[in-house]
């Protein structure tokens, strides 16, 4: 059995260029050519609408006419804004709430389905909700639970239950939690996997032999050796959780209609006082406040994961 | 009707592509761009929906008799966002379309359109009148801008009425109510004989709308839901007559009137429940014969009455489909001639005889299932859906009267708590415009 820990800061090399060998100074050359191409796209396509974005926040604009120099105005309107108070909650709900669930049952069924027989045939399956555009999903998550839908018609077959009113104004957030959980957990689950699969099955054995229960197990064995793929799974779920857009637009709204602002989360909302709805608000400055706002809050909550999550890498 | 695929970071890359195509615009030479012996048309519709075969037809033969060759786009109901990014990169289209206040909100306020007042003296293309003469001045009120100006060219008329079975309801076909009190009664039938009154997919939020917002022009006349909505007091709220008719619409869920699921269901469901007999009524713009008729069983008959009057007014809430030039298109005259060219008696018919739609055309023979709709839009004066405050002012009615309005719709506030909240809010709303 080898463990070992890896000092962090060994692991980068500063060495002058007098110690390179002509192998690391050719890799140096081309790490420019490899790079700009990367960049440039990147500068285009995310930084230059970023930067644009906080440009816009500051204005009242309605995307064709002159912008008007409104300066913090929309930053401090959105703060009395009890859309998008309630549109911020929920995004943070997504995030803890259906993140924790996914975590939770993804650790459960990582387990699980590492002892199985038909593990890829598994894993498979409960990835396939991941492959499936979240519009499709959605659609069919409407039909099953509205009041005429397969489950309240089962629930009625079975204990002559009164239908239940999943999709009313009380259930619907929850149900999107539910239907989040339900699409991103085959995805975490695969990640997971193939960082458990990386540990070697003798740590395992060992400690079997040492008498160790399942959650034992998991807590001294799995846990630790595979830390890393978790904490990347963990700020994963933290970026993507504030992008998730098409499940909530396509369950709550129709065709031309935006959900319930009650549903709402950051991404929506920017929709919404943008391009969204029947008819659109054109907000444009508005929607790019909140945006920004949201922006800055979810890179500190990524630099705080990231400092909350880091150990000592363990090599095996 | 159908979803539309929205992909996360549609606004990141729109304002990626407005900031790409803003600083290619700023380089490229527009001289060469348009000519007179073509147009560019993005339309709002998909190219299986009976509108856009007429529309195709349409065009066939404008290319054949001008010569003028139509570059069409059949987008859907994202035309208009798309205009708006094309807007600020100069590759406009020359003709657009869309209902009224979808133009006019993302148009007219910032005055990027071309002024319609000469096509509305065109001749029409194979008839001795101009466009103007063929459009009764009713539908004025939806296609002119606050100056007056024209900005669109109506092509299709939309009247929003209380729809039935005649078949299964002969009474109502008999005597239509007039009045709230008549409605009530009939509800009261419904729910006594063991039927649903009301069917409404309560998901769709507008929809919702049009009940209360037509209950609160019936009480206080065309424009004045949409004068209490821009007071920045929020003063008009607590008066008799919007309390009486916001009692009206709560008595409907008080009544347990709606249609068992309606605010748990996905649209369709409850109109096609409607379609099958299930309820009695569905309160639905002039599309809903269209929509359902594939549902319904074959001896239902299609007929409706207008809203019910809770006061004086009893006018037809409506709402038109038409024609728009944005304002730097450079084919502005070919799209001139090319709606001059539909709107004749007979390219425009199909209209009606083959998407079932009612036009804007007195003289047009109406599908026998909207007959009572048209006699109507004759015979009454025209009030905007919702009083026009879903086009006038769209993120109050959808961040704050929408989803106040489903809570009264569904039994979670009383009308004393509607009236607080709302003037809360609207106080609020106003306050953060600036």
């Amino acid at each position: 059995m080898a463990l070992a820990f890896r000092n962090g800061t060994d692991t980068r090399r500063h060495d002058g260029a007098g110690g390179m060998s002509a192998f690391e100074r050719a890799r140096r050359r081309l790490y420019l050519p490899f790079v700009i191409p990367a960049l440039l796209l990147h500068l285009a396509f995310v930084i230059g609408p970023t930067v644009a974005a906080l440009w816009i926040s500051f204005h009242r604009w309605d995307g064709v006419s002159p912008m008007e120099w409104t300066g913090l105005d929309n930053y401090t309107a959105l703060l009395k804004d009890s859309t998008f108070r309630t549109a911020l909650v929920n995004t943070l709900v997504i995030l803890v709430v259906a993140g924790l669930a996914i975590f939770v049952i993804s650790f459960a069924l990582t387990m699980v389905v590492r002892e199985m027989r038909w593990k890829s045939f598994v894993r498979s399956v409960l990835f396939f909700p991941h492959i499936v555009s979240a519009i499709v999903l959605s659609i069919v998550w409407g039909f099953i639970f509205q009041h005429n839908g397969a489950v309240n018609t089962i629930l009625d077959r079975l204990f002559g239950t009164e239908p239940i009113p999943w999709l009313n104004a009380d259930n619907l957030f929850i149900m999107i939690l539910v239907g989040t959980v339900w699409l991103s957990t085959g995805l975490y689950v695969t990640i997971i996997m193939a960082g458990v699969d990386r540990i070697p099955p003798y740590f395992y054995d060992d400690a079997l032999l040492a008498g160790a229960s399942a959650v034992q197990r998991l807590r001294y064995v799995t846990l630790p050796l595979s830390w890393d793929v978790i904490s990347v799974a963990a700020i994963y779920w933290t970026i993507s959780s504030l992008k998730i857009f098409e499940f909530i637009y396509a369950f709550g709204g129709t065709t031309n209609d935006l959900p319930p602002p009650g549903v709402w989360n950051s991404a929506l909302f920017v929709y919404g006082e943008s391009f969204g709805g029947r008819s659109p608000s054109y907000l444009f400055g508005y929607a790019s406040a909140s945006a920004i706002l949201m922006l800055v809050l979810f890179a500190f909550l990524v630099v705080g994961l990231r400092r909350m999550m880091r150990r000592d890498p363990i090599e095996f | 009707m159908r979803y539309r695929v929205r992909r996360e970071g549609r606004v990141a890359l729109a304002f990626a592509l407005m900031l790409v195509t803003a600083t290619a615009a700023c380089g490229s030479d527009d001289s060469a761009a348009g000519s007179s012996d073509e147009l560019t048309y993005w339309s709002m519709w998909q190219e299986k929906e009976p509108q856009a075969q007429v529309i195709a037809q349409a065009i066939e033969a404008f290319e054949q008799d001008t010569g003028i060759t139509v570059n069409v786009e059949w987008q859907g109901r994202d035309n208009i966002t798309k205009l708006l990014a094309a807007l600020r990169g100069g590759d406009v289209p020359d003709l657009i379309d869309q209902q009224y206040f979808t133009i006019s909100n993302a148009i007219v306020g910032n005055d990027q359109f071309t002024p319609l007042g000469d096509v509305y003296d065109m001749e029409i293309p194979g008839e001795d009148l101009t466009v103007a003469d063929a459009l009764t001045d009713k539908y004025d009120m939806f296609t002119t801008a606050d100056d007056g100006e024209r900005f669109l060219v109506p092509y299709e008329v939309i009247g929003y009425t209380v729809w039935y079975d005649a078949t299964a309801l002969p009474d109502v076909a008999a005597n239509p109510p007039a009045t709230w009190d008549d409605f009530t009664a009939l509800l009261a039938d419904a729910k006594a004989a063991g039927r649903s009154g009301i069917a409404l997919d309560a998901d769709i939020a507008g929809y919702a709308e049009y009940w209360t917002s037509t209950a609160l022009v019936r009480a206080l006349g065309p424009g004045g839901f949409n004068e209490l909505v821009s007071d920045e007091e929020a003063a008009g709220w607590d008066t008799p007559e919007v309390r009486e008719a916001l009692t009206a619409i709560e008595q409907l869920a008080a009544g347990a009137h709606f249609i068992p699921g309606y605010d748990s269901s996905k649209f369709p469901a409850v109109q096609t429940q409607w379609a099958q007999g299930d309820a009695d009524f569905l309160y639905m713009g002039s599309w809903a014969p269209t929509e359902t008729g594939e549902f319904a069983a074959p001896e239902f008959e299609y007929r409706s009455f207008n809203f019910p009057t809770l006061g004086s007014d009893d006018s037809l809430p409506a709402s038109v489909i038409g024609f728009a030039i944005p304002g730097p298109a450079d084919g502005a005259d070919a799209a001139s001639e090319f709606i001059a060219y539909f709107l004749n008696k007979d390219r425009l018919s199909p209209i009606s005889t083959d998407a079932a739609n009612l036009t804007p055309r007195a003289d047009i023979d109406v599908p026998p299932q909207l007959a009572d709709v048209n006699e109507l839009l004759q015979s009454k004066s025209l009030s905007k859906i919702t009083d026009g405050v879903l086009g006038d002012h769209s993120d109050f009615d959808t961040k704050i009267f929408q989803p106040l309005n489903l809570e009264l719709m569904t039994g979670r506030v009383s009308v004393d708590e509607f009236i607080e909240q709302i003037a809360a809010q609207q106080r609020d709303y106003w306050e953060n415009q600036g």
